[in-house]
């Protein structure tokens, strides 16, 4: 059931082929139950939010007895004033600009890591490397009493700015690695058609890394989305809200326990990132394979 | 080069301006405040509902509104006063009196806006005793609250008990044993995590008649008194009065109307105080009916928590102190607001009020009656360093341990004394500096 | 690309280059080396919001280390957490990365979906799902029940709470199957070949050939799950809320209690630093026992 799984089964072939579909089949058998133990939760979600709250207690079917949308449609309503529209609004409010500016930073700095000699380039790569290994929690006490005193409190500044500086070092780096595996002949080329080191950033570097860019804004809009932490700590008020502190709310406040609607809201916040997923799974896993494993 | 670096530096300072114009606000006519409560869906209703009529006759007024659960308000609310970003009217509990009082007195005395907002028809006695310190008023009590006890009247006819309002501890353990003799699924009492701190609570002051953390942060009982404490928690667990913590762990912050236990009528009484009752009887699918919570036979002081429901108080950062009070005063006292929030704060402390929604048949009969026992019976004024949070986190820790089995009652009440009085020292230290 | 070392000095194009990591030079000081730096003043200070601080010494590490009994409750759940979570979901990861290299047909389509769990691990809608899942009345217990199985108090009894949190984790094992799927293609065929040829079994290629051959990525992935598992947040504050008897109160719920809801902010970075040397430590101990440098391998140029 490994590597040399393969060499076994031209070894098989000549023996008899018999042994090698067997080992086949349980290897797929094994693969697609452990498919359904992964994704049966979430199949069952979908199902649950359509269902009575009294069957959801009672029935492990995914498929309910009949299709219902007022889970959908009490759910949406939220607790009052607010509705989820406001709370979507606001996450995208405060999760597109985080995207852009990662992108456009993290870009623009491994352009320089990636292609310039400068002094102390070892130690700043050494210090971007480092911060992967920095946990956000440490930090999590003066960032709060800094933005505090600049007044950004409440607002999606905390979030926004820190994107802007590229301080996602895992970025930076998943890009560092995409722009040294251009070739630098492309550069030199358009270098001789007289651009300079933007001209060439601009016409030839950020072209050829659509992957990349690609993945970085697949994987830190799925991430922005699903941040719970910050949004926590930075956003005080109910208008404000994105999706996931007004599930939270939801989950707090509920008089009656409406699990039909906890479940059609949770299920309605986790699609853009799965639409996103099911529309781009290349890229996403992809750019996991390629960060992680080039240099 | 030149051009380059010009390119180069444009993006930089490009970067920057967004930054800086993001950071400017735009100013607006109408002036906006900002008030924020915790509560059920009945009381964001009603509260709502005010809050709009207010907006209608006040159109220079906006009100924004923040509501959550009653688990996060006090965290966020600390964290909102630490940035700054503190809504305009918030509401205060009676439990964070003293330990507010000790931060520095946030909030703006209530008494310096008596010009401002009517207190005439609230009892002078009751605002002096429950809602601040020393002439400093913190806020305005919404209501009257009192601690006492709900049951479910099927659960209580199935299993052959009669609700009255002398039960004693003794009183207390054999029925919950009755009831789970006759169905191990079934529990008399299920507690939340705040009634459970309690529990110590009450035996100690109905042993000694005062309250168990004196106002010079003493504790003043023995550790041998805290082991018997323990021991009551022990017995209301091994005598099935109250389900296995396992089961009911999950429920323990918050109220009955959210365990499907107690609607389905396995789990049939409770602990609370009065102002929470509206969303439970409306939640639940049978007849609810209140009786007194338990007090020791001879208790020197019964224990039975009277108190304000939330007070509505400004902080003293506020921008806008004229038009909060304002609101203050007309939630509070106008015919029409009372009308709308009726009951979802509990009886009205003001006694105009009362009268309004008594006269109106506004007043759930479970909060009244349950106001009612409470009062007939009401124990001495809670202090702040009984109520204090991280006093009531050690003591619902060791309740833990032992509910769980997992610590005998005689080490878990010595070392709840160690812990307690280390604390304590702390505290004291603390506000010393 | 030796030159810089061998001196050769640098071209006045080359400074060109500040103006491109700009933005990190200054993200980098303000953002994170000073909140570093703060953070690790504050731990020396009493720092609360509300009041105004002073010098204490070394008193809340005395503090934390001789009378904080919830600290030694939360950092030995933490450790379990870490230990417990860690390995079962890279096994698993390389477990399934195994399979799936085996020429399967439609390994695109498991792939997809082993690694959906990963989109959504960290989202406020699962741990609603999860909360549901393992609840006493829940899906997971209604299965249970229907194999004759009493029920179980997956996240009610404090010696299974923590393990249920864990699964949430494991069941996330899609972005560390990937990279062992990618450091599994690169291994070359006639390794294999060659140690079939010498009649090697499985289990001795496995050990011989395959684990060395990524131990680059194990290493990155172990300390990078690591970080995050010291560092997990909101499955246990959704769920359970640090509960029962505190057996899933993690560090990061501690600091986030002592920081936001006792506003202990000295307290709080003193207990930050302590986790971010323990970090650093078994980084250090993880690299040290390993031969590889998985990161600098090509030396930063």
């Amino acid at each position: 059931m490994h590597m040399g799984a393969e060499n076994r089964e031209r070894k098989r072939k000549k023996n008899g082929q018999k042994k090698g579909c067997m080992g086949r089949l349980m290897c797929y058998v094994f693969l697609i139950a452990l498919a359904v133990v992964m994704v049966y939760p979430l199949l069952w979600m979908i199902g649950s939010s359509f269902k009575e709250n009294n069957e959801i207690i009672t029935s492990m079917s995914i498929l309910p007895k009949q299709i219902r949308l007022s889970a959908f449609v009490e759910g949406w309503k939220g607790n009052g004033r607010y509705t989820y529209l406001t709370y979507f609004t606001n996450t995208f409010l405060l999760v597109v600009p985080t995207v852009f500016f990662t992108v456009f930073s993290s870009m623009l700095v491994a352009y320089g890591f990636a292609r310039f000699r400068f002094p102390l380039k070892k130690l700043c790569f050494a210090l971007v490397i480092s911060t992967l290994l920095l946990p956000e929690q440490t930090l999590m006490v003066p960032r709060y009493l800094l933005f505090n005193r600049l007044g950004w409190l409440d607002s999606y500044k905390p979030m926004i700015v820190p994107a802007i500086f590229a301080t996602y070092p895992f970025f930076i780096y998943m890009m560092i690695q995409f722009i040294r595996g251009l070739p630098r002949e492309l550069d030199e080329s358009a270098r001789i058609d007289g651009c300079g080191s933007f001209g060439i950033f601009a016409r030839i570097i950020v072209p050829l890394s659509k992957p990349a860019i690609f993945s970085v804004t697949l994987f830190q809009f799925v991430w922005r989305w699903n941040d719970f932490f910050n949004p926590l700590i930075y956003i005080n008020s109910v208008s404000k809200y994105p999706v996931s502190l007004a599930l939270r709310m939801s989950l707090d406040v509920a008089d009656t326990v409406h699990w039909d609607q906890l479940m059609a809201m949770s299920l309605l916040t986790m699609l853009p990132p799965v639409l996103l997923y099911i529309f781009a799974q290349k890229y996403f896993i992809e750019g996991i394979a390629t960060s992680g494993l080039k240099g | 080069m030149k051009v380059k670096r010009m390119i180069c530096s444009v993006c930089v300072l490009a970067m920057l301006t967004i930054l800086l114009t993001g950071c400017q606000g735009k100013k607006e006519e109408p002036i906006t405040l900002r008030f924020s409560w915790w509560g059920g869906d009945t009381r964001h209703e009603a509260t709502i509902k005010a809050i709009e009529r207010y907006m209608e006759l006040n159109e220079n007024v906006i009100i924004e509104y923040e509501y959550m659960g009653f688990d996060s308000y006090y965290q966020k609310l600390l964290t909102q006063m630490s940035g700054g970003t503190q809504p305009e009217i918030v509401s205060v509990d009676y439990k964070w009196i003293g330990d507010l009082i000790a931060q520095g007195k946030p909030f703006l005395n209530i008494n310096d806006l008596s010009d401002q907002i009517d207190l005439s028809s609230f009892d002078r006695e009751f605002i002096d005793n429950y809602c601040g310190q020393d002439g400093y008023l913190i806020g305005v009590p919404c209501g009257i609250n009192g601690r006492g006890a709900l049951y479910n009247t099927e659960f209580f006819e199935k299993y052959g008990l009669t609700a009255s309002n002398d039960w004693d501890w003794e009183d207390l353990l054999a029925a919950g044993e009755k009831v789970n003799g006759q169905d191990a699924n079934a529990h008399l009492l299920f507690l939340t995590n705040d009634v459970l701190v309690y529990v110590t609570r009450d035996l100690i002051k109905q042993k000694y008649g005062e309250n168990m953390i004196n106002d010079g942060y003493e504790l003043i009982c023995t550790p041998e008194d805290l082991v018997e404490c323990m021991e009551m928690v022990q017995k209301l667990v091994e005598t099935g009065t109250m389900p296995p913590f396992e089961e009911s762990v999950l429920y323990e912050t918050v109220f009955a109307d959210q365990i499907p236990n107690w609607l389905e009528g396995s789990w049939g009484m409770s602990v609370l105080s009065a102002s929470n009752l509206p969303s439970i009887v409306s939640a639940s699918p049978f007849e609810i009916d209140t009786m007194r919570w338990v007090v020791e036979e001879g208790a020197k002081d019964s224990s039975i928590t009277i108190a304000p429901t939330m007070m509505l108080a400004i902080p003293k950062a506020c921008a806008h102190p004229e038009e909060a009070a304002a609101f203050i005063n007309w939630f509070m006292n106008d015919p029409e607001a009372i009308q709308i929030t009726g009951d979802t704060r509990g009886i009205p402390a003001n006694s105009k009020a009362r009268e309004q929604l008594e006269k109106d048949g506004l007043i759930s009969p479970q909060v009244s009656s349950m106001l009612e026992q409470a009062l007939a019976d009401g124990g001495s004024p809670e202090n702040g360093p009984t109520l204090n949070a991280e006093c009531a986190a050690v003591i619902s820790d060791y309740s833990h341990k032992v509910g769980y089995g997992e610590m005998e009652p005689e080490e878990a009440g010595r070392k709840l004394y160690d812990d307690l009085v280390y604390t304590l020292e702390k505290l004291k230290k603390g506000n010393e500096e | 690309m030796r030159q810089s070392r061998t001196g050769q000095r640098y071209k006045k194009s080359d400074y060109v280059a500040f103006l491109y990591i700009a933005p990190w030079i200054i993200g980098f000081l303000v953002f994170q080396a000073w909140p570093l730096a703060a953070s690790f003043f504050y731990s020396f200070t009493d720092l609360s919001m509300l009041k105004s601080w002073n010098f204490v010494g070394l008193e809340n590490f005395r503090e934390i280390f001789t009378h904080d009994r919830i600290f030694v409750q939360s950092l030995k759940v933490t450790v379990l957490y870490v230990v417990v979570s860690v390995p079962l979901k890279l096994a698993f990861a390389l477990l399934i990365a195994m399979l799936l290299n085996m020429k399967v047909r439609g390994i695109g389509a498991f792939k997809v979906l082993y690694y959906l769990p990963s989109i959504l691990g960290g989202s406020v809608g699962i741990s609603i799902l999860w909360r549901f899942l393992f609840n006493r009345n829940g899906l997971i217990n209604l299965m249970l029940g229907k194999l004759g199985i009493s029920a179980v108090d997956w996240l009610g009894s404090p010696q299974n709470a923590l393990f249920t949190i864990s699964m949430l984790s494991v069941w996330q094992f899609g972005s560390s199957m990937v990279l062992f799927l990618a450091a599994l293609k690169q291994i070359p065929r006639d390794l294999y070949e060659a140690a079939e040829v010498d009649g090697a079994g499985r289990v001795k290629m496995f050990f011989r050939i395959t684990v060395p051959m990524i131990t680059p990525i194990i290493l990155f992935n172990i300390i990078m799950q690591m970080i995050n598992a010291f560092q997990e947040f909101a499955a246990p504050f959704l769920i359970t809320k640090g509960g029962p008897l505190k057996s899933t109160y993690l560090y990061g719920m501690m600091l986030y209690d002592n920081s936001f809801t006792y506003l202990k902010m000295g307290y709080s970075s003193a207990l930050s630093w302590i986790m971010f040397a323990i970090i650093m430590a078994l980084t250090a101990l993880i690299f040290r026992s390993s031969e590889y440098w998985a990161f600098y391998q090509d030396g930063g140029n």
